[in-house]
């Protein structure tokens, strides 16, 4: 017998029960990974709101699952269709990315609330990109050069290591270096004291 | 003054939530995805460091090295411009006409030597600060404030006035403005605009009145920081985020280059002394990101032998040969 025929056999209070199982199943994953995945998603998407969409996203399509199937792989599933949906996501940006140099065109298409249309949010991030921009600056020379190549201008590190004759881990040490760096200067930490605190 | 000095757990903590960001950033594998959860849930605070390093790579600009191909909004800008001016000629022309350009006019070339800086204020009041080893030149109509920068970089303050728009002709780039604060400077592979107040429209357009085909003409409005340039190599606009203050910063003595090729940073680092330095083709179009003050340059040098296989061979008169390190061996 296969698996269709089973289900259409199983009678209705059966359904129900999975059903509710799926349901029970997927809530604790929100309950104790929710954080996680907003936070994992945040890094693909760079925007913490569009992550909270897409985490939203998977968790519907995961709740239409038969079977939950072991908490860990459902745990794993959640994080994999996030993934795809986030990748989606960027595709499509990429796409409208050229409507963008065009406001204006667009304006009452994107008026509808969304935060990144926010001028007053606009201005804080900008603020804090210029500040950031500037504590870079402060850095020695090479680690600058590596972080702007990777960041900046979205170099892969592995691209970024053969480019100024270092190996990957250095890279990756200098991106740390920065990014540390930079926290503890936004913290309003001085240029000395944080020097004391971390080092190359 | 700190907030609260930070422990030395702390800041290990922030160096494995960043390693984290940068290995999730360049990887979709599913592995590394447990990896993480794992280190998340080994202790409550890594997430909360996580989140908060995150929130630093976010905070810096994206590179937008998108090209442009803007031909409605184009057609939009000149349809409401047009009218604007054109009414505003035909005002201007009935009765004041001989008044103002006797008040206004100005046409003038001005040039300066190598490590010469100079301040000029146009007949509108417009401000312009011509970097050494430039050369520029004005010619003011009724309708039209025109400025070429046949060669080097200026940076511009303009005098506020709808009706009359500041053009900046430079290479194949157009930068239109009514009343704002930005950088030209042209390069060997590339001529740049930054945006330090205020907004201009650049295009990437032939001579006005050329009868040159407009189909190929870019063109895009640029606000504070951003950054607009016209490569040689590839024929088209491309706008990038930069500091505005990097703008102006040259004025001050210190040059800015973010992710510019050498040949360009060189260039404009010849401008402030003699004898030349002199990039080996191999390197003309790698990238430097970085701060040069040209008072310091020997300095800068050194620098850059260990930024790229480089070395930097004084050639006495000659000036300065930057090479592949192999060669000299």
């Amino acid at each position: 017998m296969t698996g269709a025929d089973e289900q259409q056999a199983a009678p209705c209070d059966e359904i129900a029960a999975r059903f509710e199982s799926t349901a029970t199943a997927v809530s604790q994953l929100f309950r104790e990974h929710n954080r996680m995945l907003v936070g994992y998603l945040t890094t693909r998407l760079r925007s913490e709101q569009e992550a909270k969409d897409v985490a939203q996203e998977a968790y519907v399509r995961l709740l239409q699952l038969q079977n939950p199937g072991a908490p860990s792989l459902l745990r794993a599933y959640l994080f994999k269709t996030a993934t795809n949906i986030a990748i989606d996501r960027l595709r499509h940006r990429r796409i409208q990315h050229q409507a963008d140099v065009q406001p204006e065109l667009f304006e009452n298409l994107t008026t509808t609330g969304m935060e990144a249309d926010d001028p007053a949010r606009q201005l804080i991030e900008r603020e804090q990109a210029d500040r950031l921009l500037g504590y870079l600056q402060e850095l020695p020379i090479k680690c600058q050069h590596v972080f702007n190549l990777h960041r900046l201008e979205g170099v892969p590190q592995r691209e970024v290591a053969l480019r100024v004759g270092v190996s990957e881990r250095m890279v990756r040490r200098y991106v740390t270096y920065a990014m540390v760096y930079c926290r503890l200067r936004l913290d309003g930490i001085t240029v000395d004291q944080v020097r004391r605190y971390v080092s190359l | 003054m700190s907030k609260s000095d930070p422990t030395a757990s702390e800041i290990a903590r922030f160096q494995d939530a960043s390693e984290w960001v940068q290995r999730l950033n360049e990887s979709n594998e599913q592995a590394l995805a447990d990896q993480w959860m794992q280190w998340c849930g080994a202790d409550a605070g890594n997430l909360a460091a996580f989140e908060q390093m995150q929130r630093v790579w976010n905070a810096f600009p994206e590179a937008r090295a998108t090209s442009l191909h803007a031909p409605p909004l184009a057609s939009r800008l000149k349809q409401r411009r047009r009218p604007i001016a054109l009414a505003a000629s035909v005002v201007l022309l009935v009765g004041i006409a001989g008044w103002f350009s006797l008040r206004y006019s100005d046409d003038r070339v001005i040039e300066t030597a190598v490590g010469e800086q100079r301040r000029i204020t146009l007949a509108d009041g417009s401000r312009l600060d011509l970097a050494p080893d430039s050369l520029v030149s004005a010619h003011f109509t009724l309708a039209r404030r025109h400025v070429r920068l046949v060669r080097g970089q200026a940076f511009f303050a303009v005098a506020h006035s709808v009706v009359r728009p500041f053009i900046v002709h430079a290479n194949n780039l157009t930068v239109t403005a009514v009343g704002t604060e930005f950088d030209v400077r042209i390069g060997p592979s590339s001529t740049a605009v930054i945006v330090s107040e205020g907004r201009v429209t650049v295009a990437s357009a032939e001579e006005e009145g050329s009868g040159a085909s407009r189909s190929d003409t870019e063109m895009v409005r640029a606000g504070v920081g951003d950054r607009v340039s016209f490569s040689k190599s590839a024929h088209r606009l491309s706008v990038a985020v930069v500091n505005p203050n990097v703008a102006g910063a040259w004025r001050d003595g210190t040059l800015q280059f973010m992710g510019e090729p050498l040949e360009d940073v060189i260039n404009a680092i010849n401008r402030y002394a003699a004898p030349p330095i002199v990039v080996a083709p191999a390197f003309q179009q790698t990238r430097f990101t970085g701060t040069v003050s040209p008072a310091r340059i020997g300095d800068w040098l050194k620098a850059l032998e260990q930024i790229y296989p480089v070395e930097v061979v004084d050639q006495g008169a000659n000036g300065v040969l930057i090479r592949s390190r192999a060669h000299g061996s």
